[in-house]
């Protein structure tokens, strides 16, 4: 055998999807972009669009795209996009085969600690899930995880930005859903950033935004869409298809739509601001025709996840799914098995950023619980998108021929030495003890193992994460918003 | 479905794949199999089993009960095995042939404390749980194969096979794998009776056998027995070694699966060597040692890799798998 290893280990690799399936569902899509069109439900979208050399029809609003038109917004948009931490020493790269999850948005309820109950979420349930996210080292980003049934509308997109913002350190996806949310969202993260040059340097935040499906944009999400890219700010494309509803029934239609439509907002993007950086996102569910309801978690959604991604990376773009998410109503076995294969499936898919960690009920309700026994399924995902890597000490025939048959490798140098790397080891939410341990420990459920780490990893009071002149400057912003949009008092302030 | 591929143009069906080794990888890992099984060897305990491998040319040490086996013999055996078997059903409607691409599922076997179904107590298995078990997976649609599911502690411990055997065959008509032991030859007969002989039998095997080595790099006796029977009666056997990584085999991935491969393609070769052409399945149920909690872990994420790595080495020779996951 060579001295030098020869082996480049490569991590797996999962596809739905042949390459010739690859560019004719790219190549359909281009079609239905020039000759179908996309509707566009905002002037300010329609007048750059004609202007940038769309076909525009404004009495019915739809925009027609030409190939080179579609072809040279992909090829301007970046192939990587990088969220840095507070301090900016760190980040987050999405792009290539990197894999990241962030917990699911945005639930409307909150599943109590008993277990069964749900309530409305508020600020406060915000903070508890950021502070707990902190400390989960498998969950790399922070999310506006919960809709907060305590903050008025007007200015329930921003309060949750600014909540994060306080309480948190990691990268955020975050979204708008007002036509102003994304200005008013840029100013708090200047603030935290310095300067606008400074967070278009080192952006911490992408801001998810989704079309109407099918073939639409409503007039928030262009707005959206359009200022993003003007202060270049990092944006999250999210196509909903959901087959048999509003997508076609079969997988590959509701692939074709999805990139049809992502690809018609990304043209939007590339044309105010070439090279703004773009993910290419989905949240596909499927139609269950028996219950009438449209589950995240269904096998065939996390299958157009899977080709969504392919087509992403075929374009070389960042991709982004919805996945290791569960539509069981409390933390049981369903919730375990659906959020573990469709994470597994999007992880081997190689999609950068899986957002979905500590969702239940169709994006209905989120637990804390579940969301540190998810923090355990990304760390199985991650090591086994890490594969198997082949080398000569890895191999390890030279030890294999030393130790002969029925020798033990418990105590070698290579076993204590490697073992960190080659294993994952999860915490004590995971029962990996013999059954008599595990009996005298109390017969804990994973409910109650997951309870107990939560108590562990959070504290009362947040660490301040913002100076005080960051502090003060916040909240000085957070008064103009309120005198703006006539909104007295805000929890938590 | 084969309507769909035989249409013209049809990009369907194409692409669906998971790839964890490379050409170069697998390449790497078949001829660190080979240096070991050449250089080290392996102990095998039957003098039977070293007998015939030494008459076919491999190096026999017998004071120390190790052979060691020429590349050419390995090869060889690889290239007799059949890419397909037949896991027969005692009804033919549940007839499987494994190999290829197509996947099935069996339960996990050899269990040995079960939740009662009543009481809810856990207690010892029985012979009555093994025929409950394979009454189970008779119903079960999407499981394919009835695996011997656990074990009759009731029974005297070196007849648990032979009850086994009795219990599973009598309540379900799917193939039933799993028998070992000590009396392979008498399992033989007891599947024999329901075909109708012994001939009919290796034209339908309706059990099959499972045989563990003693991982690193041992095959005792009692499984090499139960390999040659197996070899000369024309029913498939798995050689399924169950390596614990960080224990008795090496903490890193691609190690143990060195000294995995070579225990089963030791096993396969034995049995080429009773009888060319021989059915035998690649099995595994290796996964990691978890050196804090001192257990093996089967629902680690390192055991599904394991699992995928084996089924494309299984794949890479030609062979059939059994293979744990889920």
């Amino acid at each position: 055998m060579k001295s030098q290893p020869r082996f480049c280990s490569q991590s797996p690799k999962f596809s739905l999807l042949s390459p010739e399936a690859v560019e004719e569902i790219y190549q359909q899509a281009l079609i239905i972009l020039e000759e179908t069109g996309v509707k566009f439900h905002s002037p300010r979208a329609l007048e750059i669009l004609q202007s940038q050399g769309a076909k525009v029809e404004l009495n019915d609003n739809t925009v027609r795209f030409s190939p080179e038109l579609v072809q040279e917004a992909i090829a301007s948009a970046p192939d990587k996009v990088e969220l840095y931490n507070l301090k900016g020493d760190d980040k987050v790269i999405l792009g290539g085969d990197r894999l990241h999850f962030v917990p699911g948005s945005a639930a409307l309820n909150i599943l109590a600690d008993d277990g069964e109950t749900t309530r409305r979420a508020q600020a406060s349930d915000l903070v508890r899930i950021a502070r707990l996210t902190e400390e989960l080292e498998n969950i790399a980003l922070q999310s506006s995880s919960v809709v907060l049934s305590d903050v008025p509308d007007k200015l329930a997109d921003s309060y949750r930005l600014y909540l994060l913002l306080k309480n948190s350190s990691k990268p955020i996806v975050t979204g708008a859903f007002s036509r102003a949310g994304i200005i008013n969202m840029e100013k708090m993260l200047k603030v935290v950033a310095g300067s606008r040059k400074a967070l278009q340097k080192k952006p911490r935040a992408v801001f998810d935004i989704c079309p109407s499906p099918p073939l639409k944009w409503s007039e928030i999400s262009s707005h959206n869409i359009i200022d993003c890219a003007n202060l270049s700010l990092p944006q999250e494309l999210i196509s909903l298809p959901m087959p048999g509803a509003a997508s076609p029934v079969t997988l590959a239609g509701s692939v074709l739509l999805h990139t049809a439509e992502i690809l018609s907002g990304l043209t939007l993007a590339q044309l105010v601001n070439p090279g703004t950086p773009v993910i290419y996102g989905g949240a596909p569910v499927n139609f269950d025709m028996k219950a009438g309801t449209t589950p995240m978690s269904a096998v065939e959604a996390t299958m157009i996840g899977a080709c969504c991604s392919q087509i992403g990376k075929y374009l070389n773009l960042p991709t982004h799914t919805y996945a290791a998410l569960s539509d069981a109503k409390v933390v049981d076995a369903q919730a375990g098995l659906e959020t573990a294969l469709s994470g597994t499936l999007a992880s081997l898919a190689k999609t950068n950023l899986v957002s979905g960690p500590g969702i239940l009920d169709f994006v209905d309700t989120f637990s804390l619980e579940k969301l540190v026994i998810d923090n355990e399924i990304c760390g199985m995902a991650l090591r086994l998108a890490r594969g198997v890597e082949v080398t000569e000490k890895s191999l390890a025939a030279d030890l294999i021929a030393e130790l002969g048959p029925g020798g033990s490798y418990l105590d070698t140098g290579h076993t204590l030495g490697l073992y960190r790397e080659e294993s994952y080891y999860p915490s004590s939410v995971i029962d990996r003890r013999n059954r008599s341990d595990w009996e005298r420990q109390g017969k804990k459920s994973i409910f109650a193992r997951a309870s107990q780490r939560i108590k562990e990893l959070t504290f009362e009071e947040s660490p301040a994460y913002l100076s005080e002149s960051q502090q003060r400057e916040l909240k000085a912003l957070l008064k103009d918003l309120k005198a703006q949009t006539d909104i007295a008092e805000l929890p938590l302030e | 479905m084969t309507e769909n591929i035989s249409k013209a143009g049809s990009l369907r069906l194409a692409g669906l794949k998971l790839e964890v080794l490379t050409a170069d990888e697998l390449a790497e890992i078949h001829r660190a199999t080979l240096k070991v099984m050449r250089e080290t060897g392996l102990k095998i305990t039957s003098t039977r089993a070293r007998e015939i491998l030494q008459e076919a040319g491999a190096e026999v040490n017998d004071s120390a009960q190790i052979v060691k086996f020429p590349h050419y013999l390995v090869e060889d055996a690889i290239k007799a095995a059949p890419e397909q078997i037949l896991l027969a059903g005692r009804d033919p409607k549940n007839d499987l042939e494994v190999g290829g691409e197509k996947v099935y599922f069996t339960n996990f076997g050899s269990g040995i404390n079960i939740v009662d179904p009543t009481s809810g107590e856990l207690r010892d298995t029985t012979k009555e749980d093994v025929a409950a078990t394979a009454r189970m997976v008779d119903g079960l649609s999407d499981i394919e194969v009835y695996s011997l599911a656990v074990t009759a502690r009731d029974c005297p411990q070196d007849k648990v096979y032979l009850h086994a055997t009795e219990a599973y065959l009598n309540n379900t008509t799917k193939h039933c794998h799993g028998f070992s032991g000590k009396n392979p030859e008498k399992c033989l007969d007891m599947g024999a009776a329901v075909v109708g002989g012994r001939e009919e039998l290796r034209r339908r095997p309706i059990i099959s056998a499972d045989v563990c080595p003693q991982s690193p790099l041992q095959i005792q006796a009692e499984g090499a027995e139960v390999i040659m029977a197996c070899a000369r009666a024309g029913v498939p056997v798995t050689i399924l070694p169950a390596a614990m990584a960080g224990a008795t085999s090496p903490i890193t991935l691609a190690g143990t699966l060195v000294g995995h491969n070579a225990e089963v393609l030791a096993g396969l070769t034995l049995a080429q060597q009773v009888e060319r052409g021989a059915p035998v399945m690649y099995g595994s149920s290796t996964t990691i040692y978890d050196l804090k909690e001192n257990v093996a872990s089967v629902g680690s994420p390192e055991l599904a890799l394991f699992s995928a790595a084996l089924a494309k080495i299984a794949k890479y020779y030609k062979l059939p798998s059994y293979l744990a996951g889920g």
